[in-house]
Formats: C-alpha cells, sequence, structure tokens
C-alpha cells in the first residue's frame, strides 16, 4: 500500500519536473499566446508649423468602418442600408463585397463623418460582422494656404509632395507596440503600458516660412490672376543672409482638405518645379562675374549700336526696345540693354559665362527640403555657339528655376556667399513654440542648423557694388521704377523673356515670361522677392509692369511685418523721387 | 492530528484567498493604469481637435478676408471679464482684460468641432 502510494507522488513529482523543466517554454509560449496580444500602435504624424509656431497641419483621429464579408452575409436590402449609412453607390459596394465574400477584412469607408458613425451604430449587426477603427486624418488649418510646400498625406498616411513627403522621416514618427492582456473568451482585460514601446513622434516640425508673408505674396498672386490671366506664376520671398524661404507660393493651386477637380498643372510647385529662360534678370548675375574677373570695369563705356548690332554668329541682328549710344555698365542694366550685355559676353567668352552661371548656382538643384527640384537647363560648354556669346548674358540659352534665380540674387545680396537655400527650421519637442533641434532623423537630433555656405561666388565688395548702384538704380530710374517703396532703398531688376514656341520652332512673339526681383534695404538687404509671371495675357506683357508691383507690395508688407526700419527719411526719399522723375522726363 | 491538518488547509486556503485578493487587485490597478493612458490619448485627440479647430477659426486668410469685406465681426463684451479671487499674499490685482467674442457662430467651422464617439 504504501508502495503505491510513494509510486503514485512519485509519478506525480516526475510529471511536474516534466512540466516545469522540459515543457515549460512550448507551454509558456502557448499559454502567452492565449493570454496576450501584441499590436502596433501608429506613431501620431508630427504637427507642421510655421516659423512662429503657427499650424500649418494637423493629425486628428476619425474612425473607419470594416467588415468581416463572410460573417457579414448580407441580403441586398442591408447592402442597401449601409450604403445609405456611409453615403456609398449601393451596387459598387455589393460589387465590392462579392469580390471579398470569401475574404475576412474589407473596408467599407474610411475617415467617416459624424453623422456616418451615428448611423452606422444605429444599424442592425450580425455578431462580429464588422468594426470601426481610428485611423489618422491629416488637416491643413490654413486650407489652401502653402499648399505646394506642404504638399500632403494620402490616404494610408504617406506623404505626397512638399515637406510632407521630403521630410516624412522627422513627420511620420516611430510606431510603438502594445501587449493587450486577454481572458479565454478573447475580451481584452488590460493594456500593458512599457515607456520603451510606446510610439515616438515629435511635436512639430517647424518650417522657415512665415504665415503672414506666404499670405502676402498669396493674395498678390491672387491679384496677378485676377488682372493678368496669366498660364501659371509664382512668388518666393527669402532672408538673403541666412538662405530662409519666407514665402513661396504657387498659382494655380489646390486646397489639400478637398482634392476633387484639381487641375494637374495646379500640383506643380512652379517655384521648382518648372524652368523658363530668366531674360534681363540674369544680366546682374554676369556683370557681377565680369567684374570679379577685372574683365570689365565699373566706368567702362560700351558702344551699344544704337539699337541694332550685327553680332558675329547670329543670323538676325541683336535689338535693345529703344537705341542707346554709349552706356556705361550700370546704365547697360539699368536700361537693360540686350547689345550692352552681348559686348560684355564676348569680352568674357564662353568659358567665363559658363563659369559665371556655374558659380551662381545654375544647372544644378540648390538643395531645398522639397522634392522634384529641377536643376534647370544649362547645356555643356561643347554645345555652345558664337550666338551664345550674345544670348547667355541676356538670359537666354539658359533657363533657370525660381528658386535658383533668388539664391543667386541672395548671393548678391548678402556679400557674394552661395547659401542654400532651407526651409526646415527645426523641430520641437519640448510643448514650445521654438524649434530647439534639428534633426536629421529621430535617433540623431542636432542642435538648430546654421546657414549652409555653399560657396564664395564673388568679392563683397563686388556684390556691394552691383547691389548698391546698378541694381539700385533700376528701381530709381529703369525699368523696375514700379517697385519704388516708400522710404526704404530698393534694388531690383526686371525681365521679359520671350517663350520658344516648339510649334514655329522661334520664339514666340506673344508669348512670355515677365519677372521681378528685387529687395531692400539696399545697404543691408533683409528680404528679397521674386514674382514670376508665366505667359500674362497682355501682348507687352513687361516686367516692369506686371511683376514689379506686385513684387513691392509683397516687399513692402514683409518689411513693415518684420520691422525693418525705413532707411530713407521720408522726405529725402520724397525729393530724390522728384528729382529722379525730372530726370527721367529730361531724358 | 485532524486539527493540525485542519489548521494546516485553513492556513492553506487562507494564503491562497490573500493571495487572489491581492492579484485582483493588482489587476484593478492595471486596468485603471490601461484607462488612464486610454484617457490621455482621447485628451491628447481632443487637444488636437481643439487646436485645429482654433486654428482654423484664426486662420489669418480668413480674419483678412472678413475684415476686408465688412470689418471685423469681433465685439466688445457688455462689461470686462471677471478677475479671478485673489488671495492673501499675492500681487496687487490689476484690472481685468477685455475678453473679445465672436457675436455668431461660423457654420463652416462647425464640422470640425464634432467629436468621434468611442
Amino acid at each position: 500500500m504504501i508502495a503505491v502510494v510513494l509510486g503514485a507522488w512519485a509519478i506525480l513529482g516526475l510529471r511536474l519536473v516534466h512540466l516545469q523543466w522540459y515543457q515549460a517554454d512550448e507551454l509558456t509560449r502557448l499559454a502567452t499566446r492565449q493570454s496576450e496580444v501584441e499590436v502596433e500602435v501608429p506613431a501620431r504624424p508630427a504637427d507642421i508649423t510655421d516659423r512662429n509656431g503657427k499650424l500649418l497641419a494637423s493629425t486628428i483621429t476619425t474612425p473607419s468602418l470594416f467588415v468581416d464579408p463572410k460573417r457579414l452575409g448580407a441580403t441586398p436590402e442591408f447592402i442597401s442600408e449601409i450604403a445609405a449609412a456611409v453615403h456609398l453607390n449601393p451596387r459598387e459596394l455589393a460589387a465590392r463585397l462579392d469580390d471579398y465574400r470569401d475574404k475576412r477584412f474589407m473596408w467599407v469607408k474610411r475617415r467617416l463623418n459624424d453623422d456616418e458613425v451615428d448611423a452606422v451604430l444605429k444599424m442592425k449587426w450580425p455578431d462580429g460582422s464588422y468594426g470601426l477603427r481610428d485611423e489618422f486624418l491629416r488637416q491643413y488649418p490654413q486650407d489652401s494656404l502653402a499648399a505646394h510646400v506642404l504638399g500632403l498625406r494620402d490616404i494610408d498616411g504617406s506623404g505626397k509632395g512638399g515637406v510632407e513627403q521630403s521630410l516624412d522621416h522627422l513627420i511620420r514618427g516611430v510606431p510603438g507596440r502594445r501587449k493587450l492582456g486577454k481572458d479565454a473568451r478573447g475580451r481584452i482585460l488590460e493594456v500593458e503600458f512599457s515607456p520603451e514601446d510606446e510610439p515616438r513622434q515629435f511635436q512639430a516640425v517647424q518650417l522657415t516660412i512665415d504665415l503672414a508673408i506666404q499670405m502676402f505674396a498669396e493674395r498678390e498672386l491672387d491679384g496677378i490672376v485676377k488682372e493678368w490671366k496669366p498660364r501659371a506664376a509664382t512668388a518666393i520671398v527669402m532672408d538673403p543672409q541666412t538662405g530662409e524661404v519666407l514665402a513661396m507660393a504657387s498659382r494655380p493651386t489646390y486646397s489639400p482638405n478637398n482634392l476633387r477637380d484639381v487641375d494637374e498643372e495646379a500640383w506643380k510647385n512652379q517655384a521648382i518645379n518648372i524652368v523658363y529662360e530668366p531674360g534681363s534678370t540674369f544680366k546682374p548675375v554676369i556683370v557681377a562675374w565680369a567684374l570679379q574677373k577685372d574683365v570689365v570695369q565699373r566706368d567702362e563705356v560700351f558702344f551699344c549700336e544704337n539699337g541694332k548690332f550685327n553680332m558675329p554668329g547670329r543670323t538676325k541682328p541683336l535689338t535693345d526696345v529703344h537705341g542707346y549710344g554709349n552706356l556705361n555698365v550700370t546704365d547697360i542694366l539699368v536700361k537693360s540693354s540686350n547689345i550692352g550685355m552681348a559686348k560684355i559676353g564676348m569680352r568674357m567668352e564662353s568659358l567665363g559665362l559658363y563659369e559665371a552661371a556655374w558659380r551662381f548656382g545654375f544647372g544644378r538643384p540648390t538643395g531645398i527640403e522639397l522634392p522634384g527640384e529641377l536643376r534647370g537647363i544649362f547645356h555643356p560648354l561643347s554645345s555652345w555657339t558664337k550666338a551664345s556669346l550674345g544670348s547667355i548674358p541676356m538670359g537666354a540659352e539658359i533657363s533657370v528655376t525660381p528658386l535658383q534665380l533668388i539664391t543667386a540674387y541672395a548671393a548678391l545680396s548678402n556679400g557674394g556667399r552661395l547659401i542654400a537655400p532651407r526651409i526646415l527650421n527645426g523641430v520641437q519637442n519640448d510643448g514650445s513654440n521654438r524649434a530647439t533641434t534639428f534633426a536629421v532623423s529621430m535617433e540623431e537630433p542636432q542642435l538648430a542648423q546654421p546657414a549652409k555656405i555653399v560657396t564664395k561666388a564673388i568679392d563683397e565688395e563686388i556684390a556691394d557694388w552691383v547691389v548698391n548702384e546698378p541694381l539700385t538704380q533700376v528701381v530709381r530710374r529703369g525699368t523696375g521704377i514700379k517697385a519704388r517703396i516708400p522710404g526704404y532703398t530698393v534694388f531690383g531688376k526686371t525681365g521679359t523673356a520671350k517663350k520658344w514656341d516648339p510649334k514655329i520652332g522661334a520664339y514666340s512673339e506673344t508669348k512670355n515670361v515677365a519677372s521681378f526681383i528685387g529687395g531692400a534695404p539696399a545697404h543691408h538687404p533683409r528680404v528679397l522677392v521674386l514674382v514670376v509671371v508665366d505667359e500674362p495675357k497682355q501682348a507687352r506683357g513687361f516686367g516692369g509692369v506686371i511683376a514689379a508691383p506686385p513684387a513691392s507690395r509683397i516687399l513692402q508688407r514683409t518689411l513693415t511685418h518684420l520691422r525693418v526700419p525705413p532707411d530713407q527719411d521720408a522726405r529725402t526719399a520724397q525729393a530724390i523721387d522728384g528729382l529722379e522723375e525730372a530726370l527721367i522726363l529730361l531724358e | 492530528m485532524f486539527f493540525r491538518f485542519g489548521a494546516a488547509v485553513c492556513l492553506v486556503v487562507l494564503i491562497s484567498l490573500v493571495g487572489i485578493a491581492i492579484e485582483k487587485q493588482n489587476l484593478e490597478r492595471r486596468r485603471e493604469i490601461s484607462r488612464q493612458h486610454y484617457r490621455m490619448d482621447v485628451l491628447k485627440d481632443e487637444h488636437a481637435r481643439l487646436r485645429l479647430r482654433s486654428q482654423k477659426l484664426a486662420a489669418m486668410e480668413r480674419l483678412v478676408e472678413t475684415i476686408e469685406k465688412k470689418g471685423s465681426d469681433l465685439k466688445s463684451p457688455e462689461k470686462p471679464a471677471p478677475s479671478p479671487p485673489q488671495h492673501e499674499g499675492e500681487q496687487p490685482r490689476r484690472p481685468p482684460l477685455l475678453f473679445w467674442e465672436r457675436p455668431v457662430r461660423d457654420p463652416r467651422f462647425d464640422e470640425s468641432s464634432r467629436s468621434t464617439p468611442r
């Protein structure tokens, strides 16, 4: 009897040892699988703010409806009821359910509104046949403002276009994991939180855009569209000292909150996704490099052939809008003489012209944190002809993006330093409205990014002279006279470039690109503005008439907004303006 | 012998009951933590909604448009906002700031103020 009892205990003991020793891992795994489930918790995409913390994009959660088609076993009446509740076409829904009849999961509609959710909850569903899952919905509170800079996030949360795409690695965050404890019936009993498994995301990604300046630019573009009905238009505002883009706007545009019937052209960020021949706005770059290389002198005079010049290598004579005799370097820019520029180009030769364009960043992307930036069209030196010596200096035979052009002018405005433009100010993760860190990734936060100098393009003295003499004179008494702002010394350059028409294989007489680029105050430029209007509906759509006035208004409002003090006494400015107007009339 | 056996069984049962009670308490605490986290998520979402709504209402373009069309629809209140009660040792009271209010609700922005049912 005792032996039987002892034997039984021994068997039990051995079984315990077997369970606890040999089968422990396997049984623990099975038990864990029955009682625990691990789910991925997506990170809330970071907000996007302007440089002052104003919200440009944010994320909220909205429920999405899914069904288990196998359990649903829906009748046509019930399908109609579902379709009516969530505003879908009953036939299409029935067809989809039919396709998914053997599957266990199907989205019915994602991101429902409140009424739809109420209607869904009121319906009598078969047990376990449907569910609502919270999903993130990206919202843009400023609507179409800075739409091209922001881009958007698609239904699956991937960034498309703008910073939503290019800074996706900072915005999307890192998903976390949560363990859910459940009972034998599969009901969730508890959610285990561990700080290291929580999703991680930045609070906000801060851009260099200033919302107020962005609005000034957008409203001026709206005015241009209304008045001149162009094919497209763009405006960029930049701080030339740091390369920070303060505003970037394009027309046509779209609302990221409503993507129905968006015109194909509206998707393009006209500041970086198109190229155009810059025309006369390219001339100061050539002059600056010619001075840098000592090819011309500041006080040198060129004979401008009274408006018609048979340049060697060109089939047609080169002409100016008005005929000029002798012009010095300043006046060549003030009068925007093509002949004068061609003569400077002949002096510089092909290599000098090529070097000038290359030194100011043309022919390569600027490196701004936006997707799809074009590099422009800048033919290799080997394909240039003799005619190129006349074309390149007046901004033909080369195509640039508006951002490349304003970046080159920033170099002229900041003492000759070619700075990479940027739109990312930093990331916020401390609850304040200030960007404290600049992050390459979630794992490698760094200190705020300093201005990135790409290269020293020209000497400071030459850059200052170009800005303070010819470019200031352009606005005082030249083609950019409509860009004057009382109290500020404005500098700038107009551009009117004929467009190449592939149909006729020549430059069009009716289609052109009107532009103006300018800044203030001339002695220490704080703001640069570029306005480009593509194909304005005006036979002689000059940059000084079409682009200069809106650029001037953007500049004036921006200077006021940034509290940049006027650099001229109002009465002195008035007197100078009066004197200059009298001189223009005398001429 | 029976007394000892009974006492041992009682002790074991007692210890088990105490263990079960502690385990239940532990589970309850963990559930409470789960609920707190859930509430935190809901509050974060609500915060995001309210922030979004406030930014929509204060969108620069909208305000400028309103002002340009018909002037601001903000009106000053009939009486100043009540100042918070003062306690001993606090700084002397400053005059209460005026608060500005919108006279009518803008239906364009009401749809964004909804709350998601849970």
